[in-house]
């Protein structure tokens, strides 16, 4: 009886807290759904009429169709950056041979997270506003500041995989069969890490469409992405926003997906051109 | 196709034991197995052969050439890990086929001897299977035709059976003996398992802290430790300090003891070897080196049976006898199992063995 009284009650509680998250997830997208849909809404519980109107003043809208496109340009090309840096620096972490020096290189890749992006956007900003490095608004400027804040969440994915794999024992079999460097890294760690490069890619892909604070103090005019360009929409008529808000939403689904995809060919890519 | 190490030492920077000045030769076709307690240094020492680890100071040669700082790539050595260490993206015969791949071998050659060395440990039918599908056994197979593909200059086994099962461990064994043998390679197997040692090997080197005890053939080895400690690692033993009387004669806990003949002066401290099988049941106390007592542990081991023995004198003996009813009032020491051995309570290894596991502590040192 004890004991069924001690399982019965958590499996309550989670499944409540379930409820609520999932509530809490799901009602205000359904609503945003409902909403881009609605011909009007004010002052209802929800829209009246069924209309198409404000997805196609979206689509003749031309500076969010231009911030859609830079929004998936600036994000493929900030997943491509991060495999490319991440993957060998991922390595160089997970075997650095002193503590001391992994330590290091945590507390280094980790910051990122812990500096407030508004602190990050800032120093943009002062530095590369100045006449020597006259940068800001670049469209790449967007991409790097894009890759400092989310390589941290692909080297966690990364680093967490090649321990877990014991990918250090493998490179000494690799090794002692008579694999130099190279043919370790292209024929035994790449193929280990496609599946982890993969869900980090979409981890990436993900918080970079979704990236507001520091792109908005650096992005400028010509290469604004879609949350910033998403903003003023809520300034005015809510069917409108609500249209714009599910773009977003597709976008990131297309972001991950296509996340999934540069990570996976990454890795075989590498592999193939070696 | 030799093993030899001059006189190699190596000292981690941090903690860890390291090794000091070991000097080994292994020979052409030689199964030499190297045991000891965990931290003994064994493990340092398949590094250094293989070339993971640079001894600071004397060296390794194979075949008669100096290793030096010789990558392990290019020493040319079959390595099997604890871990088999399968590479878990590639088949059967991918990971049996790759260090073929690396000295360029490819096409029908390749195809050949990857399915021959998959025949030889019966597995060419599973070839194209991924490793993750494979039993521990299985995988440790796949390990070891992958280590021998290459005809390598020598085998080395990294406790290669500690993480299979019992039943599996043993018929491993015979395999890894029977591949060795067919080979016909120097190799160095490194186990705790001093059962597993005594089997397999052709010499067994016995390391503690970092230094090589004794190396012997498993017989001498048993028979005949050089010092207490090597006496306590390997098998079973009821070990006793003593003084010499003379040159049949022990002074023990025990009593005064008929000793098999020694080379020890008179007085000298020693340590005293009795083997638990060695000890006979006695009808009563007229017989050399005959003590009363009583049975208090006894434990039924199938076919052996081992037991306490609560001797008058004092001190209790561990005993082994293969009659399920004997329950004797007095049990014998014939003289010559009383081994005199030298005594190593003094010196760098002077501490009495630290436990290791049940199998290789005595039960009943006092």
């Amino acid at each position: 009886m004890s004991a069924l009284a001690l399982s019965g009650r958590p499996t309550g509680v989670s499944s409540a807290a379930l409820v609520l998250y999932a509530g809490y997830l799901l009602i205000p997208i359904a609503l945003i759904l409902l909403g881009s849909f609605g011909n009007s809404w004010s002052n209802t519980l929800l829209p009246v009429g069924i209309t198409d109107r404000w997805y196609l003043q979206l689509w003749n809208n031309g500076t969010f169709l231009k911030a859609f496109w830079t929004s998936l340009w600036v994000c493929l090309a900030t997943v491509v950056a991060s495999a490319v840096i991440g993957l060998p620096l991922a390595y160089a972490i997970a075997n650095a041979r002193s503590g001391a020096l992994s330590l290091t290189g945590r507390i280094l890749y980790l910051s990122p997270v812990a500096a407030p992006a508004v602190v990050l956007g800032f120093g943009y900003m002062l530095a590369f506003s100045s006449e020597t490095l006259p940068f800001l608004g670049a469209g790449w400027l967007t991409v790097a500041a894009h890759v400092v804040v989310c390589l941290p969440y692909l080297l966690q994915t990364l680093i967490a995989d090649l321990k877990l794999q014991g990918m250090a024992a493998l490179e000494q079999a690799a090794e002692s069969l008579g694999a130099p460097f190279h043919r370790r890294f292209l024929d035994i760690v790449l193929p280990g890490m496609v599946h982890s490069l993969a869900s980090g890619s979409i981890l990436v892909a993900a918080l970079s469409i979704g990236e507001f604070q520091l792109t908005n103090l650096i992005a400028g005019f010509l290469h604004r992405t879609y949350p910033i360009v998403l903003l003023q929409a809520f300034y005015g008529a809510t069917g409108f926003a609500c249209a714009a808000t599910v773009i977003l939403l597709l976008l990131a689904l297309l972001a991950a997906v296509a996340g999934a995809a540069v990570g996976r060919g990454a890795a075989s890519g590498a592999r193939i051109a070696a | 196709m030799s093993i030899v190490l001059d006189q190699i030492s190596f000292r981690y920077d941090g903690k860890g034991a390291g090794v000091h000045d070991v000097s080994l030769a292994i020979s052409e076709g030689e199964f030499m197995a190297v045991i000891g307690p965990s931290g003994c240094g064994k493990s340092t020492l398949l590094k250094l052969i293989a070339g993971f680890l640079t001894p600071q100071t004397g060296s390794v040669a194979i075949n008669g050439q100096d290793m030096g700082a010789t990558p392990p790539r290019l020493r040319d050595l079959g390595i099997v890990f604890q871990n088999y260490a399968l590479f878990p993206h590639m088949t059967l015969a991918g990971n049996v086929g790759y260090p073929l791949k690396l000295r360029g071998i490819t096409g029908a050659s390749a195809n050949d001897r990857v399915r021959e060395a998959l025949a030889m440990v019966g597995l060419v039918h599973l070839a194209e299977r991924m490793p993750r599908s494979l039993s521990g056994g299985q995988q440790q197979r796949v390990a070891l035709a992958r280590a021998l593909v290459f005809r390598p200059r020598a085998l080395l086994l990294d406790e290669p059976l500690s993480a299979l099962d019992a039943a599996m461990r043993g018929e491993m064994r015979d395999e890894i003996r029977r591949l060795q043998k067919l080979h016909g390679i120097a190799t160095l197997h490194i186990t705790h398992d001093q059962e597993e040692a005594l089997s397999m090997a052709d010499r067994v080197t016995v390391m503690r802290e970092g230094r090589v005890l004794q190396t012997a053939t498993p017989h001498d080895l048993y028979h005949h430790p050089a010092s207490r400690n090597v006496a306590a690692f390997v098998g079973h033993a009821n070990l006793f300090d003593g003084t010499v009387l003379d040159a049949a004669h022990v002074q023990t806990a025990l009593g005064r003891l008929h000793c098999a003949p020694h080379d020890f002066g008179k007085g000298t401290a020693v340590t005293v070897l009795i083997r638990p099988e060695s000890i006979k049941a006695a009808p009563d106390a007229t017989g050399n080196n005959t003590l009363a007592g009583h049975i208090t542990r006894d434990r039924f081991l199938g076919s052996l049976r081992r037991f306490d023995f609560q001797t008058e004198a004092g001190p209790s003996l561990l005993v082994e006898t293969d009659d399920a009813r004997l329950l004797p009032s007095h049990i014998q020491l014939p003289p010559d199992a009383v081994q005199i051995i030298a005594s190593d309570q003094k010196g760098a290894t002077g501490a009495p063995p630290p436990p290791t596991d049940h199998l290789s502590k005595p039960e009943n040192t006092p």
